[in-house]
């Protein structure tokens, strides 16, 4: 008898971005769950960390992880809910916390307990991001895991720093996706202006292939902003949702630029997205890239497949608006539940004899 | 007068036997300012098994310390003298692919950073932190290093879900597979400090030790010569020293009466005292003694193995140790848990009151120590890694700010602490195992 196709093992995201709360931001947090959590089959989210913002903003990404775990799990009894997850990374010398992340935190149930409860109140609820991300590293099989770049390119500089970073990286990662750099304009990317140096490590250093995602990118396919304000049905309060509502809105649309480098890191495959020729990015002292096409690259440049445009706006909107599936419990658990429940019944029944 | 300068090195001997000198003013350029650095810096981890209750070890707060936590209010004399550590983690002691037996690995893990090879038979490990220094400050002192425990166990075979017991039972490591088994016979222990009748059976052992002399009596030409030589203060420091010396072997003696009265069914090691509390305290007492006179600079203490299952009857305990700490939160077991630490917690404590009793230049033994108590879990129960129970004992002679509680953030790795101790000692390197830097704020007030 032929053994049947082994099979495939989801893929492990580390997910390093920002969190200042603007609509670009949610949505990227938005599509990264819904692809961990709506066939957890296909994609698990090892770690998530963030440069450049507050506090607040790991405290948000720590609850909005909770609630999706959670509900992710309804079908448990709650004392199994448990989250067990990884601390939010979070770098030092936080920004400024955003009204969009503070509402939601700030929310209370009707029995006046926090409506997003999380773990975070100080740095030091936070992890360290390099070892944070390398720990997560650590926890997968070699070639199994994708990396998610929606900010400045900081924490994964100094994971490539860490005593043997640059080999558990080279051994565990299929692909960096990349939010970082604009290749196609001459304006300098506020992801590499937050620390150009980095950026420069990560180009230079980084031990797998990398596909950059440049602004045009995002906004050559946006989405309507009540993708986030309202397509959420399946929960009453969502914090994405509340979190949308309580922040900016500038602009009526979203870029997809950061939810794309969470979309192609898990469906590389898929054809949403055209690669160019293999390349050399190179980032210039003043933040500028340049890109050299050479046969031997690892570096290829992202752009919007055009035939693909609606349907790949409907599958944003299915991953931002998403119930999680619920988790199926494991045989064990269903026999101690039903070796628990028998023990009670025999204690009930010899308490009133 | 100019007084003359005696040898860190100088020994009293006499009749084959040798006894080293304690750290005295004398060994001091005369006139000298005896600042704690005059004297040597130790380094020493204390193990206990199976995690702790971690709501009766972590205060509320941060920062100086205040009331102090049910497993640690046995530390309450010594508040001053110690340095808590929040959230450290042993990443290497997580499963990551290998399944069952967080055990075998954090006990494996916790001294190398290293995630070990799951085999009983075929170990890898690395050279633990406290090796390295031994490597580098050993060849100061008569023994690079000292590993002790009370828990009689076996080396080979399988401890933990196809873990070898050489990962449960043995916390330092020479290279990746050759771990340092702990000495649990306070007798080998003693004669391999001051005696050369190792070689001997336990039999031949007893029978000498019914009719021979204290140690003190053949060396105690050259003591009185000494005694001679020194000052009031040092000879006050002397006289302590081999006091000790001889309440060691007076322990030792007792307990050998004691065993020989033991059913021999009872598989009790010859010379091991019955009574847990008193095999803690001859331990110390020995290491004390070791330390103080510069034998060793460095010591690891595996109070029981990791896994331990021993029951604890002295405080009316006869449940597993290992069993009670998968409790499910049944709070009649927590609370044996939480004795069990707490037990071992003041047979530590009790330890650190002498080495803070013993004089050493300005301050004291304790002072120029850094002895870091801990376990390999966190929540025994749950089997957690991060979050380690972890506290520093001493001031590292002077490079230590005690009295408070520093919380770290989140998956700071024990490894950082390990480097950071290991600088201290002297070994300049930037790196070890997992570590990503060094631990901040333990010389910050």
């Amino acid at each position: 008898m032929q053994a049947g196709p082994e099979k495939a093992k989801p893929i492990g995201l580390i997910v390093d971005g920002e969190m200042r709360g603007d609509a670009n931001d949610l949505a990227a947090l938005a599509t990264v769950f819904g692809l961990g959590y709506l066939d957890p089959a296909e994609a698990s989210i090892l770690t998530l960390s963030l440069t450049g913002s507050a506090v607040e903003g790991a405290a948000f990404v720590d609850a909005a992880a909770r609630f999706y775990s959670k509900e992710w799990l309804r079908d448990f009894p709650e004392r199994f809910q448990r989250y067990r997850g990884l601390p939010v990374g979070l770098s030092e010398g936080p920004g400024p916390a955003s009204p969009a992340v503070t509402g939601p935190l700030a929310a209370k149930d009707s029995e006046g307990e926090p409506l997003y409860p999380n773990e975070v109140h100080t740095l030091t609820d936070t992890a360290d991001p390099a070892a944070l991300i390398r720990n997560g590293l650590t926890t997968r099989e070699d070639q199994s895991v994708a990396v998610v770049l929606t900010g400045p390119a900081t924490n994964l500089a100094r994971v490539l720093g860490l005593n043997g970073g640059r080999e558990l990286i080279k051994s565990k990662v299929t692909l960096l996706a990349a939010a970082l750099g604009d290749l196609a304009s001459n304006t300098i990317d506020p992801h590499v202006a937050a620390d150009v140096e980095a950026a420069r490590k990560l180009f230079a250093e980084w031990p797998t292939p990398i596909v950059t995602i440049g602004r045009a990118a995002g906004e050559a396919l946006t989405l309507d902003r009540k993708t986030l304000a309202t397509d959420v049905k399946w929960a009453e309060r969502h914090p994405i949702v509340d979190a949308h509502r309580a922040g900016p809105s500038s602009s009526s649309t979203v870029s997809t630029r950061e939810a794309a480098a969470a979309l192609y890191a898990v469906r590389p495959k898929a054809g949403y997205y055209q690669e160019s020729e293999p390349g050399l990015v190179s980032v210039g002292a003043d933040g500028a890239l340049s890109f050299e096409p050479t046969a031997e690259g690892r570096h290829r440049r992202l752009g919007l497949a055009s035939s693909n445009s609606e349907a790949l706006r409907q599958l944003y909107a299915d991953l931002i608006s998403g119930q999680p599936s619920a988790r199926e419990m494991p045989e064990f658990l269903k026999k101690f539940i039903e070796r628990e429940k028998q023990k009670a019944l025999e204690e009930e029944k010899a308490s009133t004899q | 007068m100019m007084r003359k300068k005696l040898s860190r090195r100088a020994l009293l001997r006499g009749a084959g036997a040798a006894v080293a000198l304690p750290f005295l003013d004398a060994m001091t350029p005369a006139f000298a300012s005896t600042t704690p650095d005059a004297a040597p810096r130790r380094m020493g981890y204390v193990y206990v098994p199976n995690g702790i209750d971690m709501k009766s070890w972590n205060p509320t707060y941060s920062g100086a310390l205040d009331a102090l936590p049910r497993v640690l209010k046995p530390m309450e004399p010594h508040k001053q003298e110690m340095t808590l550590l929040a959230n450290l983690t042993s990443n290497a002691g997580r499963a990551w692919l290998d399944g069952a037996g967080d055990h075998g690995r954090c006990c494996g893990a916790y001294l190398t950073g290293v995630h070990v090879r799951k085999s009983a038979v075929d170990i890898q490990a690395g050279v633990s932190a406290d090796q390295i220094v031994a490597n580098q400050v050993g060849e100061h002192t008569r023994f690079p290093s000292l590993e002790l425990g009370l828990e009689d166990a076996r080396q080979a075979g399988n401890c933990d879900s196809g873990y070898s017991c050489a990962y449960t039972n043995n916390m330092a490591w020479r290279s990746e597979t050759s771990p340092m088994p702990p000495t649990l016979n306070p007798r080998d222990v003693f004669e391999r400090l001051f005696g050369k009748d190792a070689h001997l059976t336990p039999e031949q052992r007893a029978q000498r030790a019914r009719f021979r002399s204290s140690i003190l009596d053949f060396v105690s030409a050259d003591t009185r010569s000494l005694q001679r030589e020194l000052g009031p203060t040092d000879k006050r420091k002397l006289d302590e020293y081999l006091s000790s010396i001889r309440s060691i072997e007076q322990q030792l003696e007792k307990a050998e009466f004691e065993n020989a009265e033991i059913d021999p069914g009872l598989d009790k090691p010859y010379g091991v005292p019955a009574d847990f509390a008193e095999h803690f305290r001859l331990m110390t007492d020995m290491l004390t003694v070791a330390l103080q006179s510069d034998m060793t600079r460095v010591f690891t203490f595996l109070v029981t193995r990791e896994g331990s299952s021993r029951p604890y009857r002295e405080i009316g305990i006869p449940d597993g140790h290992h069993p009670l700490t998968h409790h499910r939160n049944q709070d009649d077991w927590i609370e044996k848990v939480i004795r069990i630490n707490t037990y071992h917690m003041e047979q530590f404590s009790a330890w650190i009151e002498k080495l803070k009793s013993i004089e050493e230049g300005d301050g004291s033994l304790l002072d120029n120590s850094m002895i870091v108590y801990g376990a390999g879990l966190s929540d025994g129960n749950m089997h957690l890694h991060h979050d380690l129970p972890t506290m520093i004992v001493g001031r590292g002679g002077g490079t230590i700010k005690p009295g408070r509680r520093i919380v770290h953030r989140r998956e700071t790795p024990l490894a950082n602490l390990h480097l950071s101790l290991m600088n201290r000692m002297g070994v300049e390197i930037d790196n070890f195992a997992d570590s990503t830097g060094r631990l901040g704020g333990l010389d910050l007030s």
